[in-house]
């Protein structure tokens, strides 16, 4: 009987080493997956934020070149308008340089004279008036108050 | 998303104007003069209409007068973008039933300002 006694006491005592040894590996995963879960929360957090860093580049990239189309928009509403403009007096200076240069013309040879190759007077004015500055709210480059008006 | 026409015999403008729109997200139909946006008007109903006022033909303050004839017309936004800044030339926009007034050349921003102002939310 006591020696029957002695092994269940072995029994027992081996089972007992084994589960605390069980116990141990158990707690040092769990530790080790511990580690790797901060490790893994402080790579994500470093992702998260460079992320955020070129989101926030790619914004602001956005932002300047909405802005430089704006510019670009602008910059070709100008052309149109001086393209426009210069159309609009186009014929009318055209018609008038060929009358004056016809009036030139027609005086010279009445007066026996050969036409000067240098602009004759009358060119002068049709030079000039090419020449007068564009107004000034609609040079090129110019910074303008947007104008507009609701009724 | 609003369904808008522009108005405009320079088509460098009609597509400065539409670039700017369509970015926002807006239905854009062009125009090149006055019969042209009528004709278009009576096909299709515009939440809101942009229009020059130098044209050949009809100019933009007569297709003002002529849109407002229209019914569905009556209570519809109409803007003039124009190079025309003088007070006599707006008072007749004015009279004439336009909305609003901008002075060319436009700042795409700030027409897209104006058109939330005007278009209903």
């Amino acid at each position: 009987m006591r020696d029957g006694l002695e092994k269940i006491r072995e029994v027992m005592g081996g089972t007992y080493d084994e589960l605390s040894k069980s116990s141990d590996n158990v707690r040092l995963a769990a530790v080790q997956a511990k580690v790797d879960v901060s490790q893994l929360n402080i790579a994500t957090m470093e992702k998260a934020r460079e992320v955020t860093t070129t989101l926030e580049r790619i914004t602001s990239l956005g932002k300047d070149v909405r802005n430089d189309i704006n510019q670009i928009i602008v910059a070709m509403q100008y052309q149109d308008i001086t393209q426009q403009k210069l159309e609009h007096i186009k014929a009318p200076l055209l018609a008038e340089a060929s009358e004056c240069i016809a009036g030139a013309a027609s005086k010279t040879r009445a007066a026996g004279v050969v036409a000067p190759e240098t602009p004759a007077e009358a060119d002068d004015d049709v030079v000039r008036r090419l020449r007068t500055p564009v107004r000034e709210d609609l040079a090129p480059g110019k910074v303008r108050k947007v104008d507009v008006e609701l009724f | 998303m609003s369904n808008i026409m522009i108005v405009d015999d320079s088509m460098t403008m009609r597509q400065m104007v539409n670039f700017t729109l369509a970015s926002a997200g807006h239905k854009v139909t062009e125009a090149g003069n006055a019969d042209e946006a009528l004709a278009q008007a009576q096909a299709q109903r515009f939440d809101l209409v942009i229009s020059d006022v130098n044209m050949p033909g009809r100019t933009g303050i007569e297709l003002v007068a002529e849109l407002r004839k229209l019914p569905e017309y009556k209570f519809v936004p109409i803007i003039l973008l124009t190079t025309e800044s003088q007070p006599e030339m707006k008072s007749k926009g004015r009279a004439a039933g336009a909305t609003g007034w901008i002075v060319k050349p436009f700042d795409p921003e700030a027409l897209l300002n104006v058109l939330r102002k005007v278009l209903p939310a």
